[in-house]
């Protein structure tokens, strides 16, 4: 056997996630939130993020994405653009989420009022309390983009 | 594949219906429909949960909603054994404190 080909098969068997990217472009449409979501929740798992980190990210990824779909019409935003970068020494996951959509006022987002039983405003409240950080990057007319940040260890 | 279903009617008043699988987007409008003639007449609905993997922002706010029609009407939401992720979401948002949370079986025998 060729030796240098078996050392390749046992450095790959370690398998240890050192910088590994996910990018990934979808469509605008409610049937591929659960992509994006299962593909970076099975990266987070790879990369040695415990359940209830790779729970929450998930979640933070369907609301993101969700998002994406739901305040945008099919012509604004046809796609939407989602990359995702593990960085070993760092050991946090980083995740952007970028549509072409309409933005919106970030001035007009205020924190939930459960006890009003009014629904929705949830998901970004919810993005920037399981998540370590969350960075908002929204032009009117222009589009939006989401970048957020969880941790090994962290929250 | 059929999300929301009736368990039992438990008496006039309240039903016991269980969510299945991934409430999301993709599927927020045939459960919120199911979720309306399921619960029509009755003032207390219980859910059993412990088979819910994954619930959004779009599904909680359909159980917002459920839990603002039934007070008006004097009744309740009661939310049965859901798994630690879905009860984790419950605590973020402070929904825990809108429902009852109740946990074991015996409230399902
Ligand atoms: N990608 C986006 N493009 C355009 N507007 C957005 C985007 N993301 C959020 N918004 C705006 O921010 C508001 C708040 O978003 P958030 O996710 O918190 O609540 P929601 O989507 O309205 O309801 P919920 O998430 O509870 O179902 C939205 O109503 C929308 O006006
Ligand atoms: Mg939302």
């Amino acid at each position: 056997m060729n030796p240098l080909h078996e050392s390749v098969y046992i450095d790959s068997s370690t398998d240890i996630c050192f910088n590994e990217n996910i990018s990934l472009t979808v469509p605008s449409l409610p049937a591929y939130v659960s992509v994006v979501r299962l593909a970076i929740s099975a990266m987070a798992s790879r990369c040695g993020f415990d359940i209830e980190a790779i729970e929450d990210i998930k979640v933070a990824v369907a609301e993101a994405v969700t998002n994406a779909v739901i305040h945008s019409s099919k012509q604004q935003s046809e796609t939407i653009k989602i990359d995702s970068k593990y960085d070993y020494l760092k050991r946090e996951l980083r995740i952007k989420i970028e549509d072409q959509g309409p933005g919106f006022d970030m001035k007009h987002i205020k924190t939930p009022d459960i006890s009003r039983l009014e629904s929705g405003g949830l998901g970004l409240f919810i993005i920037r309390s399981i998540m370590d950080e969350v960075k908002l990057n929204t032009t009117m007319g222009q589009g939006t983009s989401i970048v957020m940040v969880k941790k090994i260890g962290g929250n | 594949m059929n999300e929301l279903k009736m368990i039992k009617k438990l008496n006039q008043d309240a039903v016991l219906l269980s969510i299945d699988g991934e409430i999301d987007i993709f599927n927020i409008g045939k459960v919120r429909e199911q979720l309306v003639q399921l619960t029509d007449g009755f003032k207390e609905v219980q859910i059993d949960m412990k088979n819910l993997n994954f619930i959004d922002s779009t599904g909680l706010g359909m159980l917002i909603g459920l839990v603002r029609d039934l007070k008006g009407k004097n009744g309740s939401v009661v939310l049965i054994n859901p798994r630690p992720q879905v009860m984790r979401l419950l605590e973020t948002t402070g929904l825990n404190t809108v429902f009852e949370v109740r946990r074991g079986d015996e409230s399902i025998a």
